[in-house]
């Protein structure tokens, strides 16, 4: 039988080196936020919402870099781990309160 | 000792826009596109014309609202825009122009009936040609053709022709980024063009990137 404590793998995930980001500048981690935050939740992402002052052309660069070299391939190992969670067939079992 | 044309400095363009173009990605769908709508907006933001992203760009950035936000600018940037699909040529024919295009010419003829120069050896014209092809040889898909008039018949005679192949994909937000550098570089250059008239100075002319010496 297979048990999960769910505290103590969110910790090891935010832990863990390979989902580790990488240091980014104001500007890149502005676009980080509030592009990619938004966007990988899936919520919806408007223009007149993005304050241009706070990050430069190549910060977008460093942006389209983090995602194809880091951030999708954490996405991905993401996925992977949250498939081998759910194929994890469910067990009864009695809790140590009841 | 030859005379030479009066300078003509310009800040330093980045060499190519980094915006991506290439095969689509996994993750979040359209991350590139939605950039690349970043990037153009950023620009048009940093030269105090987000009016046109503001006017062309849907507010909500996603992927599926990309070719038409860019279109959108590509149309509506410039003061004159015709469009056409050729069946001869097998290509759509973009016509631009703007008031800092026929500007431009007017000066650059000003400049060579100065110094009797002809329109085709005007180093300002060549060095127009000269950023349009930096600006728009990205793709092999792209061919261009810019007439310059200086002593224009009509509004808008001189003008910038842009013939997209329909072979291969072009990448509509490459165009957009290409024609807001375009347009910054004809303004720019408008700008220093008249205070060269007016100062009547002479010497170097240094064109973006490179130095250009009158004949």
């Amino acid at each position: 039988m297979v048990t999960v404590n769910v505290k103590q793998l969110v910790s090891a995930i935010e832990e863990a080196e390979a989902f580790r980001l990488p240091d980014m500048n104001e500007g890149t981690g502005y676009l980080y936020g509030r592009v990619y935050g938004c966007l990988s939740e899936g919520r919806e992402l408007r223009l007149s919402e993005i304050d241009f002052e706070r990050f430069d052309l190549e910060d977008i660069d460093s942006m389209r870099d983090l995602y194809s070299e880091t951030l999708e391939c954490s996405g991905r190992k993401a996925d992977a781990l949250a498939r081998a969670l759910l194929d994890i067939p469910p067990h009864a079992s009695a809790s140590a309160f009841v | 000792m030859p005379w030479r044309a009066p300078c003509l400095t310009f800040r330093r363009m980045p060499a190519l826009p980094h915006l991506y173009r290439g095969e689509r990605r996994m993750g979040i769908d359209g991350f590139d596109e939605i950039l690349n709508i970043l990037y153009v907006a950023k620009r048009l933001y940093d030269m105090g014309r987000y009016d046109a992203a503001e006017g062309n760009f849907y507010d909500v950035l996603e992927y599926d609202t990309y070719y038409e936000s860019m279109y959108g600018l590509i149309e509506n940037f410039f003061a004159y825009h015709y469009c056409r699909y050729s069946e001869m040529y097998g290509a759509e024919v973009h016509v631009l122009s703007d008031p800092v295009i026929a500007d431009f010419c007017t000066l650059a003829g000003r400049y060579g009936r100065a110094h009797n120069i002809s329109d085709a050896r005007n180093p300002y014209i060549q060095a127009a040609k000269q950023e349009i092809g930096r600006s728009l040889n990205f793709s092999y898909c792209i061919d261009w053709m810019f007439m310059a008039h200086a002593e224009p018949k009509r509004p808008f005679h001189s003008r910038l022709g842009i013939f997209i192949c329909q072979d291969d994909y072009v990448d509509p937000g490459w165009l957009a980024y290409g024609l807001v550098e375009i347009y910054e570089w004809f303004s720019d250059a408008c700008a220093r063009l008249e205070d060269i008239l007016q100062e009547k100075k002479t010497g170097v002319v240094h064109m973006p990137g490179k130095e250009a010496v009158a004949a």
